[in-house]
């Protein structure tokens, strides 16, 4: 099922929608609606989760990457005052501002792409992430098995096989272990 | 409604396949099938069309962009073995090849305009393969974000959302605002 895009709320309305299958966001004021995330995806993105888990444990204990908190899986960030996103996997800034959420985009976001989600959707994202203080956004395509990094300065880069994260303190990024069967 | 993919297919199959309201196109095999394109879409996409058909023309006109052939709207291109597709515009390499019914491999630019029905796969999918089989760049406008993407080789993109200088089409100022606004207001 692609995801839907229904309707217009303002962020209190959005708060207290029901609880439901799938997963919701709001976008600009749009109300995403994604059906559930199937096992590959929720494997993949597990797989991002553990892997950054380790290198983000790894980079702080030897005094790397200070400007980075912690990692986590399907967190939810308030971007602005009409989005409420929550990427499949992320880094918070250091010392991130929360209230009963996160505020501002984390510092590094990676959405994996399933096959519903529209091109508009994801772009959005990207330039609202990237707006509202996300160091790089990652968009991670396990069909094709690559990856486009996304920066703040209106670059993109594509990765496909092992890379050094300069934002992860120099630690090796390998994609085709996040998409191991 | 969403793009959807409703089945593999060999292209000799895609090419027998009825007419259809709405737009088809055949990715790595498989079906991708587009609800008619909407006005404001097909505003876009002609007002690209024109400003490109001018810029190459003055181009042409001063001895530049000689491995540019001619700009196209909606003109199809077997990618590869196992695709055919079709960008809302294109400009030919002057080299291009081409069979009795169809150009072959990918033309030199495509510019493709977003509409709430692309997924992000099958346009990620549409890039790799331009690029992989001779496009120069890969341009994704975003009418509603006003901005555009260019996919080069080499794996790198870049943003654009002012006017700027494209090296492909001899230097020309390419204005995305331009783009956007309505297409008889741009012939003025």
């Amino acid at each position: 099922m692609p995801a839907a895009t229904t309707q217009c709320l303002t962020f209190e309305e959005f708060e207290r929608l029901p609880d439901q299958p799938g997963k919701l966001e709001l976008l600009q004021g749009e109300l995403i609606e994604l059906p559930p995330a199937k096992l590959r995806h929720n494997e993949i993105a597990h797989r991002v989760f553990l892997r950054l888990l380790f290198v983000l444990a790894e980079v702080h204990a030897r005094g790397a990457a200070g400007n980075l908190g912690k990692a986590f899986h399907e967190m939810g960030y308030r971007i602005g005052k009409k989005s409420w996103l929550q990427p499949d996997v992320s880094i918070t800034h250091a010392g991130q501002e929360s209230d009963d959420y996160f505020i501002g985009a984390p510092a590094l976001v990676v959405e994996v792409i399933s096959e519903g989600q529209t091109a508009a959707q994801i772009d959005g994202k990207i330039q609202d992430y990237l707006a509202d203080g996300a160091l790089e956004v990652w968009v991670l395509y396990p069909n094709r098995r690559h990856m486009w990094i996304y920066k703040p300065d209106g670059i993109a880069e594509q990765h496909a096989a092992p890379f050094q994260s300069q934002l992860l303190g120099g630690a090796t990024i390998d994609i085709t272990k996040f998409l191991q069967d | 409604m969403t793009a959807t993919t409703v089945s593999h297919m060999t292209f000799a199959e895609f090419e027998q396949l009825p007419d259809e309201p709405g737009k088809l196109e055949l990715l790595r095999g498989e079906l991708i099938q587009l609800p008619p394109a909407k006005r404001d879409h097909n505003e876009i996409a002609d007002g690209v069309t024109f400003s490109l058909a001018a810029i190459l023309r003055e181009a042409h006109l001063n001895g530049k962009c000689r491995t540019l052939r001619k700009v196209h709207r909606e003109m199809g291109y077997r990618v590869g073995a196992s695709s055919w597709l079709q960008p809302d515009v294109s400009i030919t390499h002057a080299a291009q090849r081409a069979d009795e019914s169809y150009f072959i491999g990918a033309p030199a630019l495509v510019v493709e305009v977003i509409s709430e029905n692309n997924t992000a796969a099958q346009i990620d999918g549409k890039i790799q393969d331009y690029l992989a089989e001779g496009a120069i760049e890969v341009w994704i406008l975003y009418p509603n974000r006003r901005h555009m993407w260019i996919y080069k080789q080499a794996g790198i993109a870049e943003q654009h959302s002012g006017p700027f200088q494209s090296e492909l089409l001899g230097g020309a100022t390419i204005d995305i605002a331009k783009f956007l606004q309505d297409q008889a207001e741009q012939a003025i």
